[in-house]
């Protein structure tokens, strides 16, 4: 348990909002270079 | 006192609404104006607009009833539609954007047709029956849940409230065709952020903080608390599992979304609005199933889980807030309904009347056919709704997955594989409906109740690369298709050109 959750709940969590969160950022932040140039 | 407070909220956000859509009439008076907007909208606009779109009613009502049933497991939900979002926004949007920016498409069929040179226009046929048959009982369907909370909110007549939702909705989707409903649906997918973002704040705070949350769902059902649910790791569990986050496959091809990335004023819109969309789809699912979750500890024993929302919105908030709660539902019920109005529209006047019998009516003339398409369509949907309110409401997710499978697998394979030949198009987009259909009426019993949207993409594709590999594709579309991706350069490289010189 942690704060009040299973391991395996907060492993969900952060799997269902990092990646998408991260995929999106990358793919915005290399427009944004590309597009400064 | 609360009840005027509650309609005072209403009434202002209906008559904005219908100012929106004065506002929006003049851009409306040609066909491109009146299905994309003239392509002119920036990316807050198209950003809001999809996800407002793809999120109905069942996101505020369907979705924080299942955090209230199930707990944790509903975050697969939320995996599969954030995924769908981001891997839409970040791969699809932009090739498909520079493709209809070079068809000089306006609907999705316009696409199909020009990248597989389908002269017989088999595919247009296609998709504007396949569109056309799904969407009008959807719309009804929304209509329907419109009337439902009025009810619970204001417990108005039922009638009543599917009158005054039906009328304010085809008022201005009619008057300001998809501008209209593109600006309203950004005002609605903020007031959804803002209420999904305040009441599992809210909720968790009023149920004593997050960890004796927790402790208190634990208490009632240990497995509230886990990824799979009373299911375990079982078969089906696993295909639990597997259904909840297919519903987010929808995202990467349904023609409801995709016309937001037609519309858009440039592809250079797209990675801003990606980011905003993903963010946005994030703040929706997770409040939903937290609001619920919280909602289970505070309310429990409810006989209709889905009944969680407005009993929270008005058991914890003051009059106030409460009205602004009711807008909200009627924002998320609105947004999908008028999209799906044009959609429709679109179809039968563009796909039909203007592409397939008489392509010398004028820009004018057809625009006026649009909107007497709207409001038949509307006034058709009505009546289904004022008629027969509870057979109709399982075709919504019907709906939805119908949509998709018919078009996620051709729109991938004509986007990612350049030897996509017409014929496989056509059987792809055949199959994918038929299969959906087939699936739910003879199969999904048996399979414990696998999501039909599964069977339907995944036959799509194998039939689309299938009948592919045994034709050749049409002439011309390879080199096209080499072409549009040395424009674009992948999703991620720096160096590449973006706007044509």
């Amino acid at each position: 348990m942690i704060a009040g959750l299973p391991w395996t709940a907060w492993l969900l969590m952060v799997v269902t909002v990092a990646p998408a969160l991260a995929l999106v950022s990358v793919f915005y932040l290399s427009h944004r270079r590309r597009t400064n140039r | 006192m609360d009840r005027v407070i509650l309609i005072a909220v209403l009434v202002i956000y209906l008559l904005i609404l219908l100012a929106i859509g004065v506002w929006a009439r003049r851009d409306a008076s040609d066909v491109a104006g009146y299905y994309v907007a003239g392509k002119k909208l920036p990316a807050w606009v198209i950003a809001f607009s999809s996800n407002a779109t793809g999120e109905s009613a069942w996101l505020l009502l369907g979705l924080t009833g299942m955090g209230y049933v199930v707990g944790i497991h509903a975050f697969w939900v939320v995996l599969g539609e954030v995924l769908g979002v981001t891997l839409a926004w970040v791969f699809i949007a932009r090739p498909f954007k520079v493709y209809t920016d070079r068809f000089d498409s306006i609907t999705v069929p316009d696409f199909l047709e020009d990248r597989f040179r389908d002269e017989r226009q088999i595919l247009r046929r296609l998709s504007a029956f396949i569109i056309f048959s799904m969407v009008a009982v959807y719309i009804a369907a929304q209509l329907t849940a419109a009337g439902k909370a009025f009810n619970a909110f204001l417990d108005m007549n039922y009638e009543a409230g599917v009158l005054l939702g039906a009328v304010v909705v085809l008022f201005y989707t009619a008057v300001g065709g998809f501008k209209a409903v593109a600006y309203s649906d950004l005002l609605q997918g903020v007031l959804m952020f803002g209420c999904l973002l305040v009441l599992p704040i809210v909720g968790i705070a009023a149920a004593g903080g997050w960890v004796p949350m927790m402790e208190a769902l634990a208490a009632e059902d240990a497995n509230l608390l886990l990824p799979m649910g009373e299911f375990g790791f079982s078969v089906t569990g696993v295909f639990s599992v597997l259904s909840f986050v297919g519903i987010g496959m929808a995202f990467l091809g349904a023609p409801q979304l995709l016309v937001r990335f037609i519309s858009a004023r440039d592809v250079e819109e797209i990675p801003h609005a990606g980011l905003i969309a993903v963010v946005s789809i994030i703040v929706f699912d997770v409040g939903a199933v937290l609001a619920g979750m919280a909602g289970r500890v505070l309310f429990p024993g409810l006989t209709d889980a889905e009944t969680i929302m407005p009993m929270m919105s008005t058991e914890l908030f003051p009059a106030l807030f409460a009205g602004v709660f009711l807008v909200v539902v009627l924002a998320a019920i609105m947004s999908t309904a008028d999209s799906l109005l044009i959609l429709a529209s679109s179809a039968v006047v563009r796909d039909v009347l203007q592409k397939i019998y008489n392509p010398s009516l004028s820009e004018r003339q057809l625009s006026w056919y649009g909107k007497l398409t709207v409001v038949v369509l509307g006034g058709a949907a009505l009546v289904v709704a004022l008629a027969e309110a509870r057979v109709i409401f399982w075709f919504v997710l019907f709906a939805w997955s119908g949509l998709a499978a018919a078009f996620v697998p051709v729109v991938l394979c004509a986007l990612f594989w350049k030897r996509t030949t017409l014929a496989g198009a056509v059987w792809g987009m055949l199959t994918g409906f038929v299969v959906t259909v087939g699936w739910v009426l003879l199969f999904k019993t048996q399979f414990y109740d696998l999501y039909e949207m599964l069977p339907g993409v995944a036959a799509g594709l194998l039939v689309t690369i299938g009948v592919s590999l045994f034709t050749a594709p049409p002439p011309g579309a390879e080199a096209e298709f080499d072409s549009v991706w040395q424009k674009l350069g992948a999703s991620f490289r720096q160096s590449a050109p973006v706007k044509d010189a």
